[in-house]
């Protein structure tokens, strides 16, 4: 299950902020979304059908999108790497 | 029942700093959603992706509007069409329509010219390599001819004498007048081969010299290098009337070039706000010839030559996105059904991309991804678009690459898969300028000779 780093700091506007490097990045509502319920601790499957319900989009978009997202948050380094397994 | 939340494609970029450009990073929120009126969905639904919509009602407000700039400040004005920019009969028949002569730089042109019903008398033939069965022919058609080398002037004088008639011609100048150059097309002003070559048409028994050409250049967007060139003209024109007094020059012919809207990529200001327009082009062009002219009892026909400027905004291309790639070094692509095969002014332009969904501001924020825009073809070079600011996009998603009327169907070429219709929007019915490609068509002209044709093994 990939986990956010604990240390980021996720800002309600869509700013998030790794302390530990010191970049910055904007997000969008969406992606807000799926960062606080990843920081939550909400398993991907949940997460993918909380995604669908909330935006009341299909099965197969909330997949893609959810696997694209989170190899983005990967590549930047925002998961804790110890924790990140490939998705289902 | 909770109402549903607007959605786009969860996304995230790094924030990077020390832009140089107040609005890099600002997001282009507007879509493209329809073209001329018409649904992107509707279009791609009825006559497939990549696609070229043309908007019949610009083309015929774009040549209006240059008409009436140039014909309210110079009496007698002609509009050729180039036809190297678009030559798509319909494009070409719609601005004949209009009452434009055609403007041809080959025999293939010359001839879709006349397919179209366009009489020789109206037909300008320019270009650096006519062949003389070319030339003969628009000789006997009374087109006008632009010579473009002293090659071509023997080949008329002996063409004329072959007709036993005075034939008129023309003669293609060039000069120096900004950093680029075209030297290499007709003759050179500076180097004394347009007096040259008016001399030679001077002393010859079969031609007479009834005009002066001239073709700056392309997407010229400083009007003020019109304003030397045609000083610089009337300068030689004042030359070799005075000169050689038997000399009726009929017509003065300056060309095209006249920039569209669009970006070129060095340029850090968009298109549209550096691009002159037609009145200021007119000016630029007219008040020198009228201040020549008006006193003189002699007024010869002005000829332009637009292309670009007449087509380029009012052509668009959809396209679709196919995949996208999260490439090694952090940045992202995007890969497109329509390349650079299609779109060879990519290398030229920084090309206005939008995508057809609207992508509300709501859910995303403002966000924007920076993403590279490839084709489909396996050609690494295959790159229609370097760091765009595109809203997140999927799959599927369809995209409109504004104002690719100019040099993208006529320069576009068949590589690896076969190229997309073309089609016209008129009012609220859709027809086909052009039909998509098929195998047939491909590979109609290949033979296979007997000994190939048999698989070993």
């Amino acid at each position: 299950m990939p986990v956010i780093k604990n240390t980021l700091e996720i800002d309600e506007r869509g700013f998030i902020f790794d302390p530990q490097t010191g970049s910055s990045f904007a997000i969008n509502k969406p992606a807000l979304f799926i960062m606080k319920e990843l920081k939550a601790g909400l398993p991907l499957r949940s997460l993918q059908e909380a995604l669908q319900k909330k935006y009341g989009i299909d099965s197969k978009i909330a997949k893609m999108d959810l696997a694209d997202f989170v190899r983005q948050l990967t590549k930047l380094e925002l998961l804790n790497p110890d924790k990140v397994s490939p998705l289902d | 029942m909770p109402e549903k939340k607007l959605y786009e494609k969860p996304t995230i970029v790094r924030n990077m700093q020390g832009s140089m450009n107040k609005l890099a990073g600002a997001r282009q929120r507007q879509q493209c959603g329809e073209i001329a009126g018409i649904s992107v969905n509707e279009l791609v639904k009825g006559f497939g992706s990549p696609l070229w919509v043309a908007c019949e009602e610009e083309l015929r407000l774009k040549y209006k509007n240059l008409y009436q700039a140039f014909s309210l400040r110079y009496p007698k004005v002609t509009i050729a069409y180039s036809y190297k920019t678009n030559f798509l009969p319909g494009i070409c028949a719609l601005f004949h329509q209009e009452g434009a002569w055609a403007e041809v730089v080959s025999g293939f042109e010359y001839e879709i010219a006349l397919s179209l019903g366009v009489p020789g008398s109206q037909i300008i033939f320019n270009g650096p390599y006519k062949t003389r069965e070319e030339l003969e022919r628009a000789v006997k058609l009374n087109s006008t001819i632009n010579a473009d080398s002293f090659e071509e002037l023997y080949e008329l004088e002996e063409i004329a004498e072959k007709l036993g008639r005075k034939v008129k011609v023309g003669i293609r100048i060039n000069m120096k007048l900004y950093e680029a150059n075209w030297s290499r097309f007709g003759f050179s002003l500076e180097e004394g081969d347009a007096l040259r070559a008016a001399h030679q048409i001077a002393q010859s028994g079969n031609l007479t010299l009834s005009g002066l050409h001239i073709h700056i250049g392309t997407q010229i967007l400083d009007k003020d290098i019109y304003r030397r060139m045609v000083e610089r003209l009337l300068e030689f024109y004042q030359e070799i009337t005075s000169q050689y007094s038997e000399i009726t020059i009929e017509y003065l012919d300056v060309g095209g070039g006249f920039a569209s809207s669009n970006t070129l990529h060095h340029e850090w200001i968009s298109g549209e706000y550096v691009c002159p327009t037609f009145e200021e082009y007119a000016d630029a062009i007219c008040i020198p010839l009228t201040s020549e002219f008006s006193k003189a009892g002699h007024m010869p026909r002005l000829f332009l030559e637009p292309g670009r400027a007449l087509v380029d905004e009012c052509i668009h291309m959809i396209a679709t996105l196919v995949a996208r790639k999260d490439l090694p070094d952090g940045q992202r692509g995007l890969v497109l059904n329509a390349g650079i095969n299609l779109l060879p002014t990519s290398y030229w332009y920084r090309f206005d991309i939008k995508p057809a969904a609207t992508h509300n501001d709501a859910a995303g924020g403002g966000i924007a991804e920076r993403v590279h825009l490839y084709g489909p073809l396996c050609m690494n070079i295959d790159c229609i678009q370097e760091n765009a600011l595109l809203p997140p996009l999927r799959a599927g998603e369809h995209l409109v690459i504004r104002n690719v009327g100019a040099y993208n169907y006529s320069q576009s070429w068949q590589f690896i898969r076969l190229r997309p219709a073309a089609v016209i929007i008129t009012g609220t019915s859709v027809e086909y300028l052009r039909l998509p490609e098929n195998t047939d068509y491909i590979m109609q002209l290949n033979r296979i000779p007997e000994h190939l044709a048999h698989r070993s093994g």
